[in-house]
């Protein structure tokens, strides 16, 4: 009775699986190039903070924060206690697995040959048919070379994914976006990061382009996605969402996941291919931009409240 | 430079020294486990900063304090290139120490 019913259901799916579904797109994804300066086109503000340099020449003027859209909170100090994690995250990259192997004994001592990797992640890993970030390329080499299970969004992953990241601490980001399954992951990520889902009917675009970024919103500072990449993955104090294995690291996929929770979207699966073309997306954007690793999300200093309070 | 002890000290235009240290430590509290036994609390216990050989600091931590304590405070009349000496010392009698150039 039940296998008929099941059947006759599997009958209807074909006739409707031919009507295309319609989504809504927040407007601006023509206007999107893959390199940092394209922030022009959205918050017209690239020229106050496109280096070190650029931000602290703009603050010495007078700029607020909202006025260099808020990228002056991750780069006028590197994080201090993010360093600790960094330096848990070389111990991870020098222990030795069951079969008598580190990462080290691969990627140099102190990670040598891996300086300037992180710069040009994501990218297409030929051994794995697709496009793949930082911590799903830590999990497939940790598997296959020290037989060790470390999935994404674990501790020993995350661990390792900041600390091969501050091995291209000041690195350009240089993600090559112009062909091939890259080219087709960036334009998916633009698409995905533009398309209107879930409970609120937002996208990731609602709060990162357009009104919402150079001002407060619910507490916090939404900014365009040029550049903010460079500084993942960072470190997020004091944050733990549920489930989490290691609090105050946030990688890249993981940022996505959180942003997804909090605007009542359906959280992707970290490392999967629509995650991965996010993320292809939001580093791509940020090409040109030097990576700082680490910093710290939302810099505890308070300096700029009393600036604005015109002290 | 000691394992446990993280430290960062600056001098600013007022010569006003700031201290930032990350103090390495489980900073347990007494606990019990599955079968009902106790477990002892491990903790740092106190906590001294010395400069030019005389004490500027002083904590006299608990169970309270959270692990892998932050400690930050700033002192005056330093200047640049002095050291700072910090040391810690814990329930168990386990102590460590580390020297912060000012920079």
């Amino acid at each position: 009775m039940k296998g008929a019913l099941l059947a006759a259901m599997l009958c209807v799916v074909p006739v409707l699986a031919g009507a295309q579904v319609q989504h809504d797109y927040l407007p601006g994804r023509e206007k999107v190039v893959p390199h940092v300066s394209g922030d022009e086109q959205f918050s017209n503000t690239y020229r106050y903070w496109k280096d070190a340099d650029a931000v602290r020449k703009s603050k010495a003027a007078g700029l607020q924060s909202r006025d260099v859209n808020f990228k002056d909170f991750r780069w006028l100090e590197k994080s201090f206690d993010g360093e600790a994690k960094v330096d848990m995250g070389r111990e991870v990259f020098h222990r030795k697995a069951k079969n008598g192997k580190s990462c080290a004994s691969c990627h140099g001592e102190n990670g040598e040959k891996l300086k300037g990797v992180y710069a040009k992640l994501p990218k297409y890993n030929a051994k794995a048919g697709r496009v793949v970030t930082g911590p799903t390329q830590v999990k497939l080499c940790a598997k296959a070379n020290l037989d060790e299970d470390w999935p994404e969004n674990t501790k020993n992953n995350s661990l390792l994914d900041l600390y091969v990241a501050s091995l291209s601490d000041g690195v350009p980001v240089a993600v090559d976006v112009s062909k091939g399954p890259m080219k087709e992951a960036f334009e998916k990520g633009r698409d995905l990061y533009f398309r209107r889902t879930g409970h609120f009917h937002f996208a990731c675009a609602s709060c990162h382009t357009g009104v919402a970024t150079t001002s407060f919103l619910r507490g916090q500072r939404p900014s365009t996605f040029f550049g903010d990449a460079a500084q993942y993955p960072i470190y997020h104090f004091p944050y733990r969402l549920p489930g989490d294995d290691v609090e105050d690291i946030f990688t890249l996929q993981h940022q996505i996941r959180s942003c997804q929770m909090l605007s009542r979207m359906l959280p992707g699966e970290e490392g999967s291919p629509s995650m991965t073309a996010i993320e292809v997306f939001l580093k791509a954007t940020s090409n040109g931009y030097p990576m700082s690793i680490p910093t710290q999300q939302y810099n505890m200093s308070t300096d700029y409240l009393k600036k604005e309070a015109g002290n | 430079m000691a394992n446990s002890i993280r430290g960062r000290a600056e001098i600013n235009a007022d010569g006003v020294t700031h201290i930032r240290l990350l103090i390495n430590h489980p900073m347990a509290l007494e606990r019990r486990d599955a079968g009902g036994q106790v477990i002892a609390a491990h903790f740092i216990e106190e906590i001294k900063a010395s400069h030019n050989n005389e004490v500027v600091f002083q904590g006299l931590w608990g169970q309270a304090v959270s692990q892998n304590p932050y400690l930050s405070f700033q002192l005056l009349g330093a200047k640049k290139g002095d050291r700072v000496t910090i040391g810690w010392r814990d329930n168990k009698g386990e102590s460590d120490n580390a020297e912060v150039t000012i920079s």
